[in-house]
């Protein structure tokens, strides 16, 4: 029996950073539009395990320097090369995401970047770095001094001469960010398919046809941003004419016990970063170790990586002890498209099927790379008629354990679950938990990216139980049915008697 | 805010918590508070349905609940106000401190006094930093406790456990009681993590294999864990060539215990580095005034009615304290970890009476000689899984006080040494 088959305008493959901030720039004009996943959850692809950071000028500027080796210009010259795509979205999308944080009510620090300087002749760079940013109209670069830099981080390994301080870094919590944008999109009447995976693409009369695990959509326009797997969706239409390449990197969250204020890196060395982030949890990322990998699933960590990036830490603050201080340790990947590197690739292979393959860093920009999609779009022949209520605003709960005594106290009294705390290391209560679940919380890394319960220092000792209960309460099905993730990633096999009666038939 | 003045705070209310407000009403405070998370009293007692409790304190085999039961009743009958599912999320250098529950909100408690009694906390995989995947189906061996006997899930059915620590091999017997198969409990260290009579009991009488200096190196499976592998270690790491893979469809964790003293670092209570736990001295009283602490807080026990005990001993001086009869002097020995000693409570003496010291070695020693001061006593035996009690009499004390130090240590008794 043929399906009856979705139709839409516009089809956007992959939920992460970038599909969800190009859905919710579409979602301001009368067009009807479909965000396809095929996670459970939106933004756990690359987006998820990335470094967290909105880069500011110098990051850009910088890690231009690892590509330098090959060419015959000075580093001056070099360095003042025209911003590529991805460095213009870059900056223009930094401030977009201040302006968005009040709207999405997410989240943003700027814990600003210090680059440290090992010697006179990294020092001497950054001053170069310093020169052309400021050319470039980046403000408010300082050139520090050892005085300068113990001054910025009072722990910091005396080795260090000086460095370069660039206050416009910024810090977010991707999953999050992913979700504000997925979320004020649906309200705006994206349509968010999510467990749909597509399988196969054709064209016919003037529409996509796109085959997916959960039915069939047909769109006039399709975008394809599937990060990792863009390489895959493009071969669909037969215009896999590039691939994605990636690094596996590992990475380790650790407990800030005042260590650091600022992002702190070296001078980046081809394959090793070593930075240590404060995360918008107040806790601390290394990133981290670079493999060149060619699974993408396998994001499991090695005895080797974990090795290494624990020598980070102490090098750049010899107080930290990454043994005693770890909370978690996880892999994420950097990807790249072959056809444009190290640039984005957006071009449309085929009428009206954009490719977004994108590169290493993917969510400073993607502010901006939406409103540039949006124009590509358009040019193309979407026609854009803004609506007249589009509403820009997400609505969220602040944390419960956030607010002042007296708003809490109101809040129990009308509401008694928000007395119940079910998670002792960040106090979250149960009624957080039941609202998770009623705007689309289903497994419990949901549960645990929304409400930090089980992200704390027991990792989910204390609250798994008890998140499990609420979850199948709330969802009205067995605790057996709930997953960590999605897919075969069931928390629990059987009720107690079940084996041994197995056995006895 | 609702502010609520008592004699006594008591922040948890497992069988430390519950001894020290049976024993603070005994010895004559009114107005005792006792605070508890969880919705049930005796902390995770009621989880531990297997027996083994009481044999020193009852001189009977109760179960963890029946342990419970028993003091929940005496503590019944004893006017103490329970608040149940209450958070505490604040202490203050101040003694005050910050609750939060369904029927009064967000609250303050004025204490006069403060016990912490909070428990501790399950190492996590996080760490210890396993390599490998990230999938579901790994548990702390308490979790999984849990799951099995109060809300009545098996996590798995081919499980690895790592770590031989009590509850590992206790949940070890459990699963393998319930029809799964426990494939292999890994130890890194050349004896078991607890105590000998659960390695007896909960291993070896099920046939249970044992896999001492080995670890776990890496786990596998994306969704749900599908395995491990495993590789044997000695002192300068993990053995070349000698992993292997097991499949399992779970991993439990029992790598040890960490005292949770979240609230003590917040009002300014002095920790010790080896116990993780507060540095009290023998009326278990830390730094500040009117804050005790006793129970896994202050140390990981190994037997509950050792942790009966101590709670005991916080209330009894708890009172004292509320009375203004806490005696001591002007002055302190501070008690020393020397050769062999892992760990040792309390950390400095203050008073006039004999003094229990509790201890626990670093290596276990045959033929062992336990040295504290000038006084030594002989053991058969002791080893890194128990905790050994022994008191240093005030009168064996007196020539410690100008020094104001004493250390103790544990090695082979000399005779052996004769040959060389």
């Amino acid at each position: 029996m043929e399906e009856k088959a979705v139709e839409t305008q516009v089809a956007i493959i992959g939920g992460g950073i970038a599909g969800a901030a190009i859905a919710r720039e579409l979602s301001k004009y009368k067009v009807d539009t479909c965000l396809i996943e095929k996670e459970v959850s939106v933004g756990c692809g690359i987006t998820k395990g990335s470094m967290a950071l909105v880069h500011g000028g110098i990051a850009y500027l910088s890690s231009r320097i690892i590509k330098r080796m090959d060419s015959d210009l000075s580093l001056e010259a070099f360095l003042n090369q025209p911003l590529n795509v991805k460095e213009r979205l870059g900056e223009a999308g930094r401030d977009m995401y201040f302006e968005l944080a009040p709207l999405l009510n997410t989240p943003i620090t700027r814990p600003g970047r210090v680059m440290v300087a090992a010697d006179q002749e990294q020092l001497e760079l950054y001053k170069v770095i310093k020169k052309v940013a400021e050319a470039n109209g980046v403000k408010d670069i300082v050139i520090l001094d050892r005085d300068g830099l113990r001054e910025k981080e009072p722990l910091i390994n005396p080795k260090f001469i000086g460095g370069i301080y660039d206050p416009s870094e910024a810090a977010i919590f991707p999953p999050e960010w992913v979700r504000a944008f997925t979320e004020n999109a649906r309200d705006n009447g994206v349509h968010v398919f999510l467990d749909t995976e597509v399988k196969a693409i054709k064209e016919n009369n003037g529409y996509y046809s796109l085959k997916t695990s959960n039915g069939l959509i047909k769109a006039e326009f399709v975008v394809n941003a599937a990060g990792l797997f863009a390489d895959e969706i493009a071969g669909m239409i037969g215009k896999g004419d590039f691939s994605m390449f990636f690094y596996k990197c590992q990475m380790l969250i650790l407990e800030n016990k005042g260590y650091i204020q600022h992002v702190i890196a070296r001078l980046p060395e081809p394959g090793r970063p070593r930075m240590l982030i404060p995360t918008t949890h107040g806790d601390l990322l290394v990133a981290h170790s670079m493999d060149q990998s060619t699974d993408k699933y396998d994001l499991s960590t090695t005895m080797e990586g974990l090795d290494l990036i624990s020598t980070y830490p102490p090098d750049l603050i010899p107080n930290i002890s990454p043994r005693k201080d770890i909370k978690a340790s996880f892999a994420g990947f950097l990807a790249f498209n072959t056809k444009k590197l190290p640039d984005y690739l957006l071009e449309f292979p085929e009428e009206r099927f954009l490719n977004v393959a994108l590169a290493a860093p993917g969510l400073g920009p993607a502010p901006a790379l939406a409103q540039e999609v949006i124009k590509m779009l358009a040019d193309e022949g979407l026609e854009l008629v803004e609506k007249n209520d589009f509403n820009p605003y997400r609505f969220t709960e602040p944390r419960f354990i956030d607010l002042p005594t007296e708003e809490r106290n109101k809040k129990i009294q009308e509401n008694p679950a928000y007395g119940h705390i079910v998670c002792r290391c960040e106090h979250v209560s149960e009624q957080e938990v039941v609202a998770s679940v009623g705007t689309g919380a289903r497994t419990l890394d949901d549960i645990k990216f929304r409400t930090r319960a089980g992200m704390g220092r027991c990792q989910g000792g204390f609250c798994t139980s008890r998140a499990l209960q609420i979850m199948a309460r709330e969802l009205n099905v067995s605790p057996l049915e709930l997953t960590k993730k999605g897919g075969n990633s069931y928390i629990l096999k059987c009720e107690t008697k079940e084996l041994n009666e197995e056995e006895e038939k | 805010m609702f502010t609520k003045e008592v004699d006594l705070a008591i922040i948890g209310a497992g069988p430390a918590g519950i001894a020290a407000a049976i024993s603070a009403r005994k010895a004559g405070v009114d107005n005792i508070l006792l605070l508890e998370r969880a919705e049930n009293l005796g902390g995770l007692l009621h989880q531990c349905i297997h027996n083994g409790f009481g044999l020193h304190y009852f001189k009977e085999d109760l179960t963890g609940p029946e342990y419970a039961e028993r003091f929940i009743n005496k503590l019944s009958s004893a006017d103490v106000e329970l608040c149940l599912n209450t958070m505490v999320t604040h202490l203050y250098p101040d003694r005050s401190i910050i609750a939060i529950n369904q029927e009064r909100g967000e609250f303050k408690i004025s204490p006069r006094t403060v016990v912490l009694a909070m428990g501790c906390r399950e190492r996590s995989r996080a760490s210890i930093g396993i390599p490998g995947t990230r999938p579901s189906g790994i548990f702390t061996a308490g979790l999984a406790q849990r799951l099995v006997n109060v809300d009545g899930y098996l996590p798995g059915r081919e499980f690895v456990i790592l770590g031989s620590g009590d509850i590992g091999m206790i949940m070890a017997r459990r699963l393998h009681l319930e029809g799964a198969k426990v494939k292999a409990v890994v130890e890194v260290m050349p004896h078991v993590g607890g105590l000998i009579r659960n390695e007896v009991q909960c291993l070896h009488d099920f046939d249970i294999p044992l896999l001492l200096e080995h670890t776990v190196t890496e786990i596998y499976g994306n969704e749900r864990i599908e395995g491990v592998k495993i590789a044997q270690v000695d002192r300068d790491g993990i053995v070349k060539n000698s992993e292997r893979s097991i499949d399992c469809d779970c991993l439990l964790l029992s790598v040890g215990l960490i005292p949770e003293n979240e609230l003590s670092k917040e009002a300014g209570v002095q920790l010790d580095n080896r116990t993780s736990g507060p540095i009290v001295d023998e009326f278990l009283q830390t730094n500040i005034d009117g804050i005790f602490a006793t129970g896994n807080v202050l140390q990981v026990y190994d037997l509950v009615d050792n942790v009966t005990l101590a709670g005991e001993r916080a209330g009894k001086n708890a009172a004292k304290y509320a009375a203004g009869t806490l005696k001591k002097q002007h002055k302190e020995i501070k008690v020393l970890s020397g050769e062999n000693i892992k760990t040792v409570t309390p950390q400095k003496i203050v008073g006039f009476e004999d003094v229990e010291l509790a201890l626990r070695v670093q290596q276990p020693v045959e033929d062992a000689e336990l040295i504290v001061g000038n006084y030594s006593k002989k053991y058969r035996v002791i080893s890194p899984t128990e905790l050994i009690k022994v008191v240093a009499k005030s009168s064996d004390l007196e020539t410690f006080w100008e020094s104001g130090e004493i250390t103790v240590s544990c090695h082979k008794r000399r005779k052996d040494k004769v040959n060389g």
